[in-house]
């Protein structure tokens, strides 16, 4: 009997024994190199594939990443958390830019910037825009087709229930995915900590924009007035994030069209059509206007003194703010 | 003489019975003309004349920029009121010379070769086209002098008149040559000595019986003769043109060089003829106006650069609602959405349709009975390729022919789904030439 | 047998994916696209034709001469592990580029049952050598039809609108179940037995 298990046991080792013998010299003839900082890299990436760093995929990222091709720094989902990561994998020095989110510089849904055309083709922002420049009157707004929305892999892009593509700041990594899908490049990338933005493309003279939309910019440089941070190139203004200086709050109200954005309500004085949520608007608006005067107030008093220079957005009083309107 | 054909193709309803029979009439020049500085395939040409100045009638106001691009002249005399982007047919502004008409219509002076042109060198009738700024006039506007500068090697043999005007509505290539058929064929005669082809053949579709009467006595003594073609659209394509007429296939990829033949308007050779003659400059054409939305269906010579609006005004206004305003014909032209953009060289007609002709129902899906495939007289398949380029598998879309589409529209015609292939495959066709361009900046 | 009728039977009449369902995995998980079905139809018939062959020599040589046949189906799948193993390395050796598309799939050879059932059945049926090799050869040639097949209809079936609750592999099964009934088609062609 004990033959039999011995028998068993020899013939199942010498199998083993050939076939291991097998690809022992296998394994040195098909020797492939491997970067073991590959993987470790793979597993430290986010893993959506978003294309943000500009390499085809995570796995074309840590590819760049090992043959010394591409910063630490490229990928935006990641974050300060994942380049500090693939820094010490790398064993390179990190320096941390500041994280950015996409906006949508339109405000003008359909109700605000109407259509001068009915469009019955293909229903991608693309190919309405290949179609005689778009069927929206103003040739540089959201078409509102949801292109944008289509190719964001973190679900960041909400189309407004008036057609309006609208980044949720709270979701999006600035990959710039979306930035590519839109044809009429109105989508852009600004610093995650700024939230008061000039939502317009249009670079086109007063007479022209307000033939077109409601809420364009004008030109009118009521902004510049506020705050030096406002630049009007032509007849269109633009926040500069080089320019030193800061942006009262109130600056959204000076704009007579109504094209400037303030993140934190996530919405443009013109959208708010609801009575009661126009009278919660305007209690925080005057709850800014007092915060703007003590905040000049300080400043006057704090001159000369230690040369106080905070900037004029204060997370405290922006809390306290936020908190006002969430309860009325 | 039997009429010949292609493979494919639709029968659309021809709907030119209201205009056919229309004599061509002049419409007085408006009292502003919006001259846009795009008007032709190409590079848009740059205005030379500022606000302030003088302008005669047939004076440059846009030079060509590079070889492919077009010289642009002043359809009225009167002074330069502005420079500036103004609407046009394309839907996006485009910048325009708008003149003010001094209604004296005083003439710059004109020089051509007269009835003796033969005696000129190729260059020089060559010149003499290019400085008339002459486009093709059936709808596409590409620089007639470059279609006139084939590489030698080529060798060329024919030169083929398109008469066709496959398009519905359309009547004015049909006017055009019964009622200046010397002009076409002068024109004709001028094009094969410049390209040194010996033979010539204006194609026309066997609708048109009387234009094919008259344009056989017209050939008569020269080495052109007149081809009858089967009732089609569209039959006068470049490519199916050469396929019906000489049995010759441009090769994929190719244009119609590549089998020996220049495809040329009728309209244009009449524009040829009188540029190269009278040395007049194209700054007018024939327009068909009609469709049921419009009173008075009319065919007009109209000066480049007059408003839409002027021309309905002459045309007793729309009656009615109107539903669709298209510049061109039906098949291939572009609908507009303000009728204050200008006539340009390439336009060959405005059609106004009523509310009840204009199909809004949205695309169903796809129901695969291949009519498009029976219709497309490429031979494609166009459902396939829409269906690829929406997908954005354009490797594959490329293989399956998708650069050879000639746009005609015969596949949405024909789709009872009413699916949008043709705007499918353009966008697909576009995304192919991005990326070549993307490829070869790498 | 005529080895004809071998390569046939083993190919169409009954093919390891749509007649007997071995092989299902890498069936349904590599037939996106035609290109990656092509590199994987390739690996298996590698696979299971140098299988076949060193199982063959195991039966005859080994286990047939201990009287140790009972052994066979852990025996066999030793020797099939192993050359897949072997396979892999020389392909991302010799390709990156498939190595990249089969993925997780090419280890999963391995446990691909049509390796081992025509193992078995090159034993049930008493194949000598050139037997063994026609019929690895015909059974390989037949995955390959069946997942150049599906993948071509799974390449079609992206163009087409599919009902939302079907899409994905739910349409994939619902493909292959058809494919599969087409392939029924093949009975015919079994000799009466």
């Amino acid at each position: 009997m004990s033959s039999v298990i011995i028998i068993a046991v020899i013939v199942m080792s010498g199998v083993g024994v050939v076939m291991s013998a097998m690809l022992a010299v296998g394994r040195k003839v098909f020797a492939v190199e491997v970067d073991e900082r590959h993987e470790k890299l793979m597993e430290i990436l986010p893993g959506a594939n978003c294309g943000g760093c500009g390499y085809p995929g995570c796995s074309g990222y840590a590819a760049a990443l090992v043959e010394g091709k591409a910063v630490p720094s490229a990928c935006p989902p990641g974050g300060a958390e994942v380049s500090s990561a693939i820094g010490k994998i790398m064993g390179v020095e990190v320096s941390l830019q500041e994280p950015k989110v996409a906006i949508v510089a339109c405000a003008g849904d359909p109700t605000l910037a109407p259509e001068r055309a009915a469009y019955l083709g293909v229903s991608t922002c693309a190919a309405a825009h290949a179609v005689a420049g778009g069927f929206k009157a103003c040739t540089h707004g959201c078409l509102g087709l949801g292109s944008c929305q289509s190719v964001c892999k973190f679900d960041a892009i909400v189309m407004t229930a008036n057609k309006l593509a609208v980044v949720r700041a709270d979701k999006c990594t600035g990959c710039g995915a979306c930035l590519e899908a839109c044809p009429r490049a109105i989508i852009r990338l600004v610093p995650k900590s700024q939230d008061l933005h000039v939502l317009c493309c249009n670079p086109d003279k007063a007479k022209d924009v307000k033939a077109v939309c409601q809420v364009g910019c004008t030109g009118c440089k009521l902004c510049t007035k506020q705050s030096p941070r406002f630049v009007v190139d032509g007849f269109l203004a633009r926040v500069d994030w080089a320019v030193e200086g800061d942006i009262p709050r109130t600056v959204s109200f000076v704009c007579a069209p109504g094209a400037i954005f303030d993140a934190r309500q996530n919405k443009i004085l013109p959208w708010i059509t609801e009575p009661s949520e126009r009278r919660d608007f305007e209690k925080k608006v005057e709850l800014w206007k007092e915060e703007e005067k003590a905040r000049k107030a300080m400043a006057k008093a704090g001159a000369g003194g230690d040369g106080d220079q905070k900037p004029a957005r204060q997370p405290k009083a922006q809390s306290a703010v936020e908190n006002a309107g969430g309860q009325a | 003489m039997k009429a010949l054909t292609f493979r494919g193709g639709v029968h659309p309803r021809y709907n030119k019975d209201r205009t056919a029979g229309v004599k061509t009439a002049l419409l007085a020049p408006p009292n502003e003309v919006v001259i846009p500085m795009t008007q032709h395939i190409g590079a848009p040409a740059k205005p030379v004349v500022e606000a302030g100045a003088q302008v005669l009638v047939g004076q440059v106001v846009g030079e060509p920029v590079g070889f492919v691009s077009a010289f642009i002249h002043s359809s009225v005399s009167g002074k330069v009121k502005a420079v500036e982007p103004r609407p046009s047919m394309s839907g996006v502004p485009a910048m325009s010379v708008v003149i003010e008409n001094d209604s004296q219509d005083s003439a710059a002076p004109m020089k051509g070769r007269g009835e003796n042109w033969g005696k000129a060198s190729k260059d020089e009738l060559k010149e003499l086209v290019r400085r008339g700024g002459l486009v093709g006039m059936g709808g596409a506007a590409f620089p007639t002098h470059v279609k006139l500068s084939p590489p030698p090697d080529k060798g060329i043999d024919t030169v083929i008149l398109n008469g066709a005007e496959c398009e519905p509505f359309l009547t004015s290539d049909h006017r055009l040559m019964l009622e200046r058929p010397k002009a076409v064929v002068e024109g004709c005669r001028i094009a094969m000595a410049i390209l040194g082809a010996a033979q010539g053949v204006i194609g026309i579709e066997a609708n048109k019986l009387d234009a094919i009467g008259a344009m056989t006595e017209a050939v008569k003594g020269t080495s052109i003769r007149v081809q009858p073609l089967e009732i089609k659209y569209p039959q006068g394509a470049e490519k199916q043109l050469i396929d019906a007429i000489l049995g010759r296939e441009v090769p994929s990829g190719g244009l119609p060089m590549d089998a020996r033949v220049v495809v040329q308007n009728v309209g244009t050779a009449a524009a040829i003829a009188d540029a190269v003659i009278d040395g007049k400059p194209l700054y007018e054409r024939v327009v068909t106006v009609t469709g049921s939305a419009i009173k008075e269906a009319k065919n007009l010579i109209v000066r480049v650069g007059t408003p839409v609006t002027h021309i309905v005004e002459a045309c007793g206004g729309v009656s009615g609602e109107l539903g669709k305003l298209i510049c061109g014909g039906p098949m291939m032209g572009n609908a507009q959405h303000t009728d204050l953009v200008p006539v340009t060289k390439g336009t060959s007609g405005l059609l106004f349709l009523c509310p009840a002709e204009v199909d809004t129902r949205p695309a169903d899906p796809c129901i695969r009975c291949g009519r498009c495939v029976r219709a497309c007289p490429m031979r494609l398949m166009p459902t396939e390729l829409a269906k690829l380029s929406a997908v954005g598998r354009t490797s594959e879309s490329e293989a399956f022919g998708i650069l050879d589409c000639i746009e005609c529209g015969s596949c949405s015609y024909e789709c009872p789904s009413r699916l949008p292939l043709v705007q499918e495959i353009r966008l697909g066709k576009s995304a192919i030439h991005a990326a070549r361009r993307k490829q070869s900046k790498k | 047998m005529d080895l004809l009728v071998i390569v046939l039977l083993a190919m169409l009449t009954e093919n390891y994916v749509l007649a007997k369902f071995l092989g299902i995995c890498p069936f349904l998980g590599v037939s996106k696209r035609m290109s990656t079905a092509f590199g994987m139809s390739a690996a298996v018939l590698f696979v299971m034709v140098v299988a076949s062959l060193l199982t063959f020599a195991i039966q005859e040589f080994v286990l047939v001469r201990f009287g140790v046949e009972y052994l066979q189906t852990i025996a066999f799948i030793l020797v099939i592990a192993s050359t897949v193993q072997l396979t892999e390395m020389a392909i991302q050796k010799m390709s990156p580029v498939l190595y990249q598309a089969l993925g997780i799939f090419l280890p999963l050879i391995t446990t691909n049952c049509a390796v081992l059932g025509i193992a078995v059945l090159n034993v049930q049926r008493g194949y000598g050598l050139i037997e063994v090799i026609v019929n690895s050869i015909g059974a390989s040639l037949g995955f390959g039809v069946a997942l150049l097949l599906f993948a071509g209809l799974r390449e079609k079936l992206e163009l087409r609108n599919v009902p939302e609750a079907f899409q994905g592999p739910a349409i994939a099964l619902v493909t292959a179940g058809i494919l599969s009934l087409a392939f029924m088609g093949f009975a015919g062609l079994a000799p009466a037995s």
